[in-house]
């Protein structure tokens, strides 16, 4: 049949490819950003840790006190996986990602102002 | 192309970590519900152990315990003593084996050793929950990243669903559509249980918190500085220890009334500890004697908002000093929370059958949640039924049950997954897996009955709970298989 093909039109079939670029599927799109928003979330979460202990210990007797770690436990343990909601759901022009990055940002300033 | 919403992407947020981390959270809230009556199971499983109500320990008990702890001790166990509750009324002399408690039992009367089948019992479930057997470093932090999955998933559900929350408590649509009913029971269960749920995985990932959130300097936990070089420790000599019976009574008062809950012996020293099931606060307050002679060398009380609250949070998740109605109803929640978890993975794959059920990916997801919410089932029932068919005198018996366990549980995995992949009808893994769960949990009462009869007379609330609820689910596990058969026909 390709033969007869070939004689009657006495060219190369044109063989259809779809050249272009095809963009990304949104489960990629979304488990990158699924990805970016933990990381994120979880160094803020880091830092909030950090920070609560030493600011407590701060203004109790100066030492790191196991009650100021407690308590930054009990923050950061709480805020992460609204962190994670936040930067993942607010994704419009990376509204979430900027917010979570700046809260970053804060903790990582009070990190190298607190003692 | 949908346009992306805040709710759509919550709902995929939701469904897709739901359904990865669910694969493990139904193991862990299954195991974690079954270790609210820990201590019960490991008396099921401990047949040989008479019924002592309110036994007091006796001064002999105490002493004779004391001498042993101290043997174990001196032969490089570090082992301590449990005193009696009201939840186990023996004395017990434990050690840590790498995974549970396991030790000698006494007699708190006369302090003689009872000739107890070793058994992993009540607390291997415990173990399961919290490391998924996979040690303290990789497992519990493995659980904690799975808990913070499954706080993200009910908060992008929250959002899915802020509208209808109230709604969705009155609505359960069984004649409807199979995967509308399926989401009725779903939300249901989540809507009803959601404060159990995210109290449960708050508290539990706040318990060991210091293993995904360092409070160090990440920069610090990679890097390994040459440990100083650490003197050999002269060993010291364990003192002999006094009469423990005013001990208790001093420590008792110094406590505050509380009961006592174990006795840790240091070799100049020994510890008496508060009891887990004096309050809801889970604290770790002692009393210090010195030793040989017994004089008080201090108290511990840890006070202050943020211990007390830590306290609460950490009572509130083990569960300890609840008494039988309540531990019943920490029971029904965690049966039903695990069901809105179990009903939210059915759900995930019904949506997805019709579009990618010819995919091994599908395949395989579908056969692995087979393995987690029909095996998991049948290889606890096949726990038990090793713990009355292995001979009791077996040595390593209590890690033979455990082989029973992953063993039969690997089977039902390889057996989804074959059935899932290699057949035509996709049901037919659920069903059989169904009507294994069936026959296990129907013939655990008859089993339990034959085996041990004297035990059934003594033990008779524990054993008709236990086999009452296994009979349960193998009732529920036939039914619902039927219904599956009725639907293929």
């Amino acid at each position: 049949m390709r033969r007869i093909y070939f004689s009657i039109c006495n060219r190369r079939p044109q063989l259809t490819r779809d050249r272009a670029k095809r963009p990304p599927t949104p489960a990629i799109g979304r488990v990158r950003a699924l990805a970016i928003s933990c990381l994120l979330s979880y160094l803020v979460a880091h830092l909030l840790v950090m920070d609560i202990g030493r600011m407590v210990a701060r203004h109790g007797n100066g030492a790191l006190s196991p009650d100021a770690t407690q308590l930054g436990y009990m923050i950061a343990i709480g805020c992460l996986p609204l962190l994670i909601l936040a930067c993942f759901g607010m994704w419009v022009r990376y509204r979430g990602i900027i917010a979570v990055g700046i809260l970053g940002a804060i903790a990582a300033l009070a990190g190298t102002v607190l003692p | 192309m949908t346009r992306e919403t805040l709710r759509t992407r919550m709902g995929w947020l939701h469904a897709w970590v739901g359904f990865v981390c669910g694969l493990a959270l139904v193991c862990i809230f299954t195991t974690g519900t079954l270790a609210v009556f820990d201590t019960e199971i490991t008396r099921w499983m401990q047949p040989e152990i008479p019924a002592l109500a309110n036994a007091q320990p006796t001064d002999i008990a105490l002493d004779r315990a004391s001498r042993m702890v101290r043997d174990q001790q001196a032969r490089g166990m570090p082992a301590f003593l449990v005193l009696p509750s009201a939840r186990s009324s023996v004395l017990e002399i434990l050690h840590y084996d790498g995974h549970e408690f396991v030790g000698d039992i006494l007699d708190p009367r006369t302090g003689a050793t009872i000739p107890a089948r070793a058994t992993a019992g009540g607390k291997f479930f415990y173990d399961f929950h919290y490391s998924l057997r996979g040690g303290g470093v990789i497992g519990v932090g493995l659980v904690n990243v799975l808990g913070t999955g499954l706080l993200v998933a009910v908060g992008a559900g929250i959002v899915i669903h802020l509208r209808a929350l109230l709604p969705d408590l009155v609505m359960l649509r069984l004649s409807v559509s199979r995967i509308r009913s399926w989401l009725d029971a779903h939300l249901l269960a989540g809507v009803l249980f959601l404060p159990f749920t995210v109290m449960m995985g708050y508290t539990g990932v706040l318990v060991h918190a210091d293993r995904i959130l360092p409070a160090t300097p990440l920069a610090t936990i990679f890097r390994h500085d040459a440990a100083p070089a650490r003197l050999p420790a002269s060993p010291l000599a364990l003192s002999p220890v006094p009469p423990l019976r005013p001990l208790l009574e001093t420590a008792r008062l110094r406590l505050g009334g509380r009961d006592c809950g174990f006795i840790l012996f240091s070799p100049d020293r020994l510890g008496i500890f508060a009891s887990d099931a004096s309050g809801p606060f889970m604290t770790r307050d002692h009393v210090d004697f010195g030793l040989p002679d017994g004089r008080v060398l201090g108290t511990t009380v840890t006070r202050g908002p943020v211990a007390t609250t830590l306290q609460l949070m950490h009572g509130l998740h083990y569960a300890r000093f609840l008494p039988l109605s309540l531990r019943w109803l920490y029971f029904v929640s965690g049966l039903c929370s695990t069901a809105a978890i179990a009903s939210g993975m059915v759900l995930f794959l019904m949506k997805r059958r019709r579009k990618s059920g010819h995919r091994a990916a599908f395949r395989i997801a579908e056969g692995l949640c087979i393995a987690t919410i029909t095996g998991l089932p049948v290889g606890i029932l096949s726990f038990l039924w090793g713990n009355r068919l292995l001979p009791a005198t077996l040595t390593g018996r209590e890690m033979l049950e455990i082989d029973v366990f992953f063993f039969i549980w690997a089977v039902c995995g390889l057996h989804g997954i074959i059935r899932s992949c290699c057949t035509t009808s996709p049901l037919s893994g659920w069903r059989e897996q169904l009507v294994a769960t069936a026959a296990l949990g129907c013939g655990l009462p008859l089993l339990d009955a034959v085996g041990d009869a004297t035990a059934w007379r003594q033990w008779s609330g524990i054993h008709a709970g236990i086999d009452g609820m296994g009979a349960l689910f193998g009732v529920v596990a036939a039914c619902v298989a039927r219904r599956m058969k009725d639907r293929a026909a």
